[in-house]
């Protein structure tokens, strides 16, 4: 017995109808390899759907006497720092992610995410295997715009590694010209920049 | 449960070769776990702000234009082994929150439980 397409395949004589079962098998191999991947949650679908707008945000880690730090290393990106946005009338979550945004922006800490208009709480955590965490309201407005919800800063100790030393940001600083500027390196589609601070 | 958490019981199983795994669930919050018999009282459409108030207290937060409460609890779950003398254990606090909403005429609309992993633990 081999395996093709996921298939036990029970040996055959060699000819066209045989051709046609395994072919037929493997092709039904990967569409249910696309349903699992569909079931466990990864999307095989283009992110930017028509009514949702591209939120922004930047993460920015200091050392508690204010020096800046890295948030990539020589091996990636440095910090666990995790950004959840949860629609109060939904209840439905979303993760911020860099991924899609130019290097350099991803390196200085910007993120985004595609969210429906609406009102959400954004959670912020430093790491995940510490409990504290941060929430922040979050209005999406009908904009068809590039949404800037502001730059979040995590104060972390010496000896900081993987944000298991920072505490959530307290307070939301606004960067709108340095927005504006990544915003410009997006698809013309999601529109100007507009900003709708975090509070 | 959710996949993840079956996948590490069975691995703790594994792990464990032979001891007694001990399965625990404690709030770890003010508020005590919301669940679904407590929700019973509501009904859609007919429910009032003022009978989700009586029955659950005051939201954690709350906002307007659609009135929307927000109940928050926190919930510790876990498993412990003693392994060949050793000690073993895996945790989860994760932070739940019931939404409720109203309409104009401060009925209930819909409510629903999301819940975030706030961490994940382990101690070999």
């Amino acid at each position: 017995m081999t395996l093709t397409g996921g298939f036990p395949l029970a040996p055959c004589r060699p000819g066209w109808l045989c051709s046609l079962v395994h072919h037929l098998r493997a092709l039904a191999g990967i569409g249910i390899a696309i349903g699992a991947l569909t079931a466990c949650g990864v999307s095989t679908e283009l992110p930017k759907e028509s009514a949702q707008e591209a939120v922004l945000l930047r993460l920015v880690a200091t050392r508690t006497d204010g020096t800046p730090i890295d948030l990539f290393g020589l091996f990636g990106r440095v910090g666990d720092f995790l950004v959840l946005a949860e629609n109060i009338d939904t209840g439905e979550q979303m993760y911020f992610s860099e991924s899609g945004l130019p290097p350099e922006a991803a390196r200085e800490g910007w993120m985004f995410l595609f969210l429906a208009t609406g009102r959400y709480e954004v959670i912020v955590k430093p790491a995940p295997d510490r409990p504290a965490s941060r929430r922040f309201f979050l209005a999406v407005p009908a904009a068809r715009a590039v949404i800037y919800g502001g730059s979040l800063t995590f104060t972390c100790e010496s000896g900081w590694w993987k944000g298991s030393r920072c505490r959530p940001p307290s307070e939301v600083t606004d960067e709108s010209e340095l927005a504006a500027k990544i915003a410009n390196t997006m698809p013309q589609e999601y529109g100007p920049l507009v900003t709708s601070l975090l509070r | 449960m959710n996949p993840h958490r079956g996948i590490c019981a069975v691995l703790v199983l594994l792990l464990c070769g032979g001891c007694v795994p001990y399965w625990y669930t404690a709030a770890s919050s003010q508020r005590s776990p919301i669940d679904d018999q407590a929700l019973k009282f509501i009904t859609i459409g007919s429910t009032t702000m003022e009978d989700v108030l009586f029955e659950l207290g005051e939201p954690e937060a709350r906002y307007d234009a659609p009135p929307v409460f927000l109940y928050r609890w926190v919930e510790v779950e876990g498993v412990f082994g003693y392994p060949l003398g050793g000690r073993f254990w895996m945790g989860w606090t994760r932070e739940h929150t019931l939404h409720i909403g109203f309409d104009e005429s401060n009925k209930v609309t819909r409510y629903k439980i999301s819940s975030v992993e706030l961490s994940e633990r382990s101690v070999p």
